[in-house]
């Protein structure tokens, strides 16, 4: 394998990535030496301070422009080897050039040479492979299949997903080149460098506790849902907006984007002109699945669990539907059922829940109470309860790494002259014996009772069962799922912050908008409510 | 013609119903004194219509008649008659947290009437229909001490050793039977201070010739080592499944869970509570003090001794109870089908 580590490749101060390279060579090249050429590009292109960037991608931003390699700046891979070269990393696009005395013109013509060198290496490696065949020659094996993998589902359709360049992944989709995600890779040309230059990687991150939970770095789900695709003509902008929205994390939390989703149903509706040779309902069943799919990339990411319990009962109505009626009746009725469930699982739940739990904060001596993050409902039980008790005191923990947005709980409630501590998840040990009682949100509940939540709301829970304080979760019905499990470490749909489950055991009750429950009692809860949607 | 019947008072007869039976439950106690609340309404309804056909009433009387019975005209009425006798009968000395859960149960079930027989409008045949379904109410709890001793025989085998916590009507009626079936066993019993009832419990047990040792409360972590099994009896059981019981009871439990011996629960389905404490400063004050240490000394409780104190259900193991045996877990869910 050729070790390229030695060579310092100056930059041109305005280098652009990829693009601009590949058109100037005349020969017809087939997609696997272009991929080469690219690769090339990318392998000198190192990222140097003050020099001259895309200036679309701001860094570490997880969304990025389709056509320009996103910097390398943001993963670790291009760190260490902008670390390598600390010298021209200081340096300045105009001391490179002036330090190397090449131009513009010089170093294209190096690129090519290089490339040219390279190509006719390659083919003598598929030669003596060739050769080798037989012998089973263990070096060359891995990388053939590599070159042949990609030259193959490179022509595959790739579905719009955000790019992002991980170089840990590289190493990953390499061992199971029959992953799904590789040919997304491909399609962009940047990432699926021959391993031949990249063994001066010596670091290996196979699970990264990257704080961007992007789509492309999970394994994905082969859901078997039918592949419908997802054109612009078929998806409402309503539910872009949507995407684009959680996208750019302008909705926190699954209670914002709940009631994001029912307010882009009802647009979705109300817009909605049947097809003329459909009953009403199964017309807008069939339509409403490409918005869906485009939503959640054909199934391979489910929907966060609140969000599909919503779907699903929207199904529900749609199939119960009156084909009879008048088609403007129909959405009407549509219309009135889903501002119905956002008036029931929001309004009237959320008052619900926060008068149960301050009959439970009444009986208190001591109201200190120790929550995680920024749960709505929870806010919300705060500020009503500071206006009955006059002892309030809120111990706010916070995760720094997911978007510290503790400290917004921590603004609004200081607005209302609430005397508060913050602290981050690191100090929950002494923050835990100051406390009596822990007030946690969720994203969804179980069967079994197991609380689905932000990550890092079980150590409140174990802190508190240790130094036996009670632990209140504030649970809207809606969100109480029939599943037992919940695979942890897939990103959802929508929602891309990281999630958790907290044990049963670890909870002294749940606050529903029904009644308090403890947490075994969750099955009775779903039935209950499943009675109720039939009635 | 008659007097109308002077108003029944709801905690006389309450007291009077177990002077006359110190063994009865005081939720059985508690319910038959509605039924008699309910029955005295039911009566001047018929007195109003026997008294309207004579014509020869006095003005005063017709008076009087006609107020009790616009009283007991309504069936909103009706409750709040009941209501007010349950209220009266909480400010009673014994286990208020038993009458408050015997009521409240009786109640519902009374007035789970089918809508067709709403519709009739004729308010004394819905008043009748209460008595009857009162009546029914009653007979099922009379069984449930019954009941409940049944389904605690297969626990106890020959040559073992049961420890329980004061003096409990249930316990000591499932022990007794369990005896006359020919089980030879051993029972510890605390003393149970203040009101020492563990000396009553011990005394009963012997006369019936089971073999009883009194034991000091302080002497639970001693003895409990040699303990097969630990029974209690419940004043009242809550959504948790944890229970409320005589003070001391907390202390036991967790003794027999850190040496993992089992521990049961006997309680009749009237016990049910619809309350959810959280620990012990969550549970509310009127099941912990009785109602005149509350009245007397409302502001400075910190100095009075609860009588009562809530085990929380991961120390309990099972409860027997006449709508059968279940987990701790399991109560929740039976208390939401009875209380809808």
């Amino acid at each position: 394998m050729g070790k390229k580590k030695g060579h310092n490749k100056p930059q041109p101060a305005n280098s652009p990535i990829a693009p601009q390279a590949v058109p100037e060579t005349p020969e017809p090249l087939d997609r696997f030496q272009k991929l080469n050429a690219i690769a090339e590009q990318l392998k000198s292109f190192s990222p140097k301070k003050g020099q001259a960037t895309p200036p679309s991608t701001p860094e570490g931003s997880n969304s990025a422009p389709a056509a320009a390699l996103p910097l390398a700046t943001s993963t670790p891979k291009a760190q260490e080897k902008a670390d390598k070269r600390p010298a021209k990393a200081k340096g300045k696009p105009e001391d490179l050039n002036d330090g190397d005395g090449k131009s513009r013109a010089d170093i294209e013509n190096e690129r090519k040479a290089k490339k040219l060198e390279k190509q006719m290496k390659k083919e003598a490696a598929t030669a003596k492979k060739k050769a080798d065949a037989a012998a089973g020659n263990a070096e060359k094996p891995p990388k053939a299949p590599a070159k042949e993998a990609p030259a193959n589902k490179g022509q595959k359709d790739a579905p719009k997903t955000p790019q992002q360049p991980s170089k840990p992944a590289l190493k990953k989709h390499f061992a199971s080149s029959d992953s799904s995600d590789s040919f997304n890779m491909t399609a962009n040309g940047s990432k699926n460098v021959s391993f031949k230059e990249k063994s001066n990687l010596k670091v290996r991150f196979d699970i990264q506790p990257s704080n961007q939970y992007d789509l492309t770095e999970r394994p994905a789900i082969r859901v078997s849902s039918y592949f419908v695709h997802a054109t612009p003509h078929n998806v409402h902008p309503a539910f872009r907006r949507l995407a684009a929205k959680c996208e750019f994390k302008k909705l926190n939390g699954v209670n914002e984007l709940l009631l994001a989703f029912h307010k882009t149903l009802i647009e979705f509706v109300e817009d909605y002109n049947p097809r003329p040779d459909l009953p009403f309902s199964e017309s807008i069943s069939l339509d409403l699945q490409p918005q869906l799919c485009c939503l959640s990339d054909n199934g391979v990411h489910p929907f966060p669990q609140a969000v599909g319990n919503l779907i699903r009962l929207f199904k529900k109505q749609i199939h119960e539907l009156d084909n009879t009626k008048e088609i403007c009746d129909l959405k009407t009725y549509l219309k009135e059922w889903i501002e119905n469930s956002a008036y029931y699982n929001f309004d009237l739940a959320e008052k619900a829940i926060v008068e149960f739990t301050i009959s439970k904060l009444k009986s208190m001596a001591h109201r200190r109470i120790l929550t995680y993050s920024r749960c709505p409902i929870v806010e919300k039980i705060i500020l009503t309860a500071a206006e009955q008790f006059n002892d309030l005191h809120v111990y706010i923990v916070d995760d720094p790494n997911n978007g510290s947005r503790g400290k917004t709980m921590l603004e609004s409630l200081s607005e209302a002259s609430i005397p508060c501590t913050y602290g981050h998840i690191n100090s929950i040990g002494y923050l835990v014996h100051q406390a009596s009682v822990v007030l946690l949100g969720c994203s969804a509940i179980l069967n079994t009772g197991r609380v689905v939540a932000l990550r890092g709301s079980s150590l409140l829970a174990l802190s508190a069962q240790a130094v036996n304080i009670p632990v209140l979760v504030a649970a809207k019905t809606c969100t109480f799922v029939d599943k037992v499990r919940l695979d942890e470490h897939l990103s959802t749909a929508l929602l891309r912050e990281p999630i958790e489950t907290i044990p049963e055991d670890l909870v002294t009750a749940l606050v529903t908008d029904l009644r308090i429950v403890p947490p075994s009692s969750a099955p009775a809860v779903l039935k209950a409510k499943q009675l109720g949607y039939d009635n | 013609m008659t007097d109308p019947k002077p108003e029944i008072s709801a905690l006389k007869m309450f007291e009077s119903l177990l002077d006359k039976d110190p063994e009865k439950s005081m939720g059985l106690a508690a319910i038959e004194a509605l039924l008699e609340v309910l029955k005295t309404s039911t009566e001047n309804i018929s007195l109003k219509l026997n008294s309207t056909n004579s014509s020869s009433l006095s003005e005063n009387l017709q008076d009087k008649v006609t107020s009790l019975t616009d009283k007991t005209s309504t069936v909103q009425g009706l409750t709040k008659d009941l209501s007010n006798a349950v209220d009266e009968m909480m400010r009673t000395d014994r286990s208020s947290a038993t009458v408050q859960s015997a009521c409240e149960l009786f109640l519902r079930f009374s007035s789970l009437i089918s809508q067709e027989k709403l519709i009739d409008a004729n308010f004394e045949a819905v008043k009748c229909e209460y008595v009857k379904r009162g009546n029914v109410f009653i007979k099922r709890i009379e069984k449930s001490r019954s009941i409940i001793a049944k389904c605690f025989r297969p626990f106890i085998r020959s040559n073992l050793k049961v420890l329980t916590h004061s003096y409990s009507k249930v316990v000591l009626e499932s022990l007794l039977e369990s005896k006359a079936h020919g089980c030879v066993f051993h029972v510890f019993v605390t003393e149970s201070q203040p009101d020492n009832s563990g000396r009553r419990m011990a005394e009963k047990l012997r006369q019936s010739g089971i073999q009883t040792t009194l034991i000091l409360d302080s002497a639970v972590g001693y003895i409990m080592e040699s303990i097969d099994i630990v029974v209690f009896g419940a004043e009242g059981v809550m959504e948790t499944g944890g229970i409320i019981n005589k003070i001391g009871t907390l202390g036991i439990a967790i003794c027999a869970k850190a040496m993992n011996k089992p521990v049961y629960v006997m309680a009749e389905s009237i016990k049910f509570i619809k309350e959810y404490p959280l620990n012990q400063s969550d549970t509310p004050n009127k099941f912990k003090y009785r109602y005149s240490t509350l009245e007397s000394k409302k502001d400075a409780l910190d100095d009075e001794h609860p009588l009562t104190d809530y085990t929380p259900p991961q120390y309990l193991n099972l409860l027997i109870t006449d709508l059968g045996i279940f987990t701790p877990a399991a109560v929740g869910d039976e208390l939401i089908k009875l209380y809808t």
